[in-house]
C-alpha cells in the first residue's frame, strides 16, 4: 500500500513537471528575438517642455489598485471594487482605477466621465509587471518562466494589440526587470517610478540616459485600503482640463503629469510651473521646499537649491536632458 | 515630488518610445529549435521515469 501510495504521488509530481515544462515551452515557442537600436541620448538645439502647453487643472489619479478578483485568489481580496472606489472618492481623487490582475474590474462605472479601463499584466516569476491603459481587452499571453529582455519586449509588442498606452510597473519590485533592461526597450510610453513598495528612479534614469523619452506615472498600487502605508502615499498629478479619461491618457502619456508622494492623500507642497527659454529652465513650486535637486544623464546631480521656491538651470553643451528629483521629504 | 524630464530634441518631431526593436528571425528559429529541443527530451524523460516508477520495462 505504502509503495503504491509512493509511486502514485511520484507520478503526480512528476506529471505537474511536465505540465509546467509544456506550458512554458508553448509560451517560449511563441515569444520572439530582436536586435536592439543603439542607445541615443537625447541631442539636439532645442529644448523639449512636455509642461509648455500644460493645462491648467490638476487631476489627482491613481492607475494602480487591487480589490477581490479571481474569486479571491489573488492580492486584493481584502476590499470589494465598491470599497476601494469609496475609499478613493473620500480622499478626493478625481481618476481612482482597479487594476486587477488580467481583469478589468466590472464594479467600476464604465459610463462615469473618468473611467479608465485598466489592468495589471503579468503572471511570471519575479514580477515583470505591466499596467495596460485604455484597454479594450484583455492579453492573457505571458512568459512566466525563464524570461529574458527579448521576452520582455515581445510582451510589450503583444500588449499594443489590445492596449493604447503601456507602463511598465514597479521594475525595481521583485527583480523582473533588470536596469539594464531599460537601455533597449522600447514600445511602453511611462515607468512607474512611484509605487508603494520601490522607488525606481535609476531604473527611469537609464531610460532616459538612453534616449527613451518615457514618463513618469505614479501609484499606490494599492492591496489593502485598511493600511495607510499603501493607500494615498503615490499619486499621478495630470493637467487635464476636460476631467474626461481619454484626455487623461492622452495628457499623461504626452508628459503633462508629475508624481507625488505623500501621506493620507496629501502633500504640503505641488507644482507651480515649468518654463524653458532657448536652453533655460525655471521650475517653480507652489512654495518653498527644502531642495529642490535636478539631475541629469546617468542620473548624476546637475544642480540644487536649499530653501527656494524655484530652480533655474541653464543646460551645459554636455547635459541630455534634466528632471526634478526628491531626495528630502518638502 | 518628481517631475517628467526636459531634454534635447531636434524642434520638430514630438518624441515617442515608439516599437524600435528590430524582429530578428534567424534568432527566434534558433531559440524555437532550442524549445522543441526541451520539449523532446522532457516528455522522452517523463516517459522514462513513468515506466522506472510503475516497473513497466
Amino acid at each position: 500500500m505504502f509503495k503504491f501510495l509512493f509511486k502514485f504521488l511520484a507520478t503526480i509530481i512528476l506529471s505537474l513537471l511536465l505540465v509546467v515544462v509544456v506550458v512554458s515551452c508553448f509560451q517560449h515557442f511563441q515569444s520572439r528575438r530582436y536586435s536592439f537600436p543603439e542607445p541615443k541620448p537625447f541631442s539636439g538645439k532645442y529644448l523639449y517642455n512636455p509642461y509648455k502647453d500644460v493645462d491648467t487643472i490638476w487631476q489627482k489619479c491613481n492607475f494602480h489598485a487591487h480589490a477581490n478578483a479571481w474569486g479571491g485568489t489573488t492580492d486584493g481580496n481584502a476590499q470589494t471594487g465598491k470599497d476601494l472606489l469609496e475609499k478613493y472618492c473620500s480622499m478626493n481623487y478625481d481618476v481612482a482605477c482597479i487594476s486587477d490582475y488580467h481583469s478589468i474590474n466590472p464594479e467600476q462605472n464604465t459610463t462615469d466621465s473618468t473611467f479608465v479601463p485598466v489592468y495589471e499584466h503579468g503572471h511570471n516569476l519575479f514580477k515583470a509587471h505591466r499596467l495596460a491603459l485604455g484597454s479594450t481587452n484583455v492579453s492573457y499571453y505571458d512568459v512566466s518562466l525563464l524570461h529574458t529582455l527579448h521576452d520582455r519586449q515581445y510582451v510589450i509588442q503583444r500588449l499594443r494589440n489590445t492596449s493604447p498606452y503601456i507602463a511598465v510597473a514597479h521594475p525595481k519590485f521583485g527583480g523582473g526587470h533588470t536596469l539594464d533592461d531599460f537601455k533597449w526597450l522600447t514600445g511602453y510610453e511611462l515607468i512607474e517610478v512611484l509605487n508603494h513598495y520601490r522607488l525606481s528612479d535609476k531604473y527611469w534614469d537609464i531610460a532616459l540616459s538612453a534616449g527613451k523619452p518615457v514618463w513618469i506615472i505614479a501609484d499606490d498600487d494599492c492591496h489593502n485600503i485598511s493600511k495607510p502605508e499603501e493607500t494615498g502615499v503615490k499619486w499621478t498629478m495630470v493637467g487635464d482640463n476636460t476631467s474626461t479619461g481619454k484626455n487623461i491618457l492622452d495628457n499623461l502619456v504626452k508628459g503633462n503629469a508629475y508624481g507625488v508622494d505623500g501621506t493620507n492623500a496629501e502633500n504640503d507642497n505641488y507644482l507651480e510651473s515649468v518654463t524653458t527659454d532657448s536652453m533655460a529652465v525655471v521650475v517653480k513650486l507652489k512654495k518653498k521646499a527644502k531642495e529642490i535637486r535636478l539631475v541629469g544623464q546617468n542620473g548624476l546631480l546637475r544642480a540644487s537649491i536649499l530653501n527656494s521656491d524655484h530652480i533655474k538651470y541653464i543646460f551645459a553643451p554636455e547635459d541630455t536632458y534634466v528632471r526634478r528629483n526628491k531626495k528630502q521629504k518638502n | 515630488m518628481y517631475l517628467n524630464p526636459i531634454f534635447r530634441y531636434d524642434g520638430k518631431t514630438t518624441p515617442q518610445n515608439t516599437f524600435a526593436a528590430q524582429y530578428n528571425l534567424l534568432g527566434t528559429w534558433l531559440m524555437r529549435l532550442i524549445v522543441l529541443n526541451v520539449l523532446f527530451w522532457s516528455v522522452a524523460g517523463y516517459r522514462f521515469l513513468f515506466r522506472k516508477i510503475w516497473g513497466r520495462g
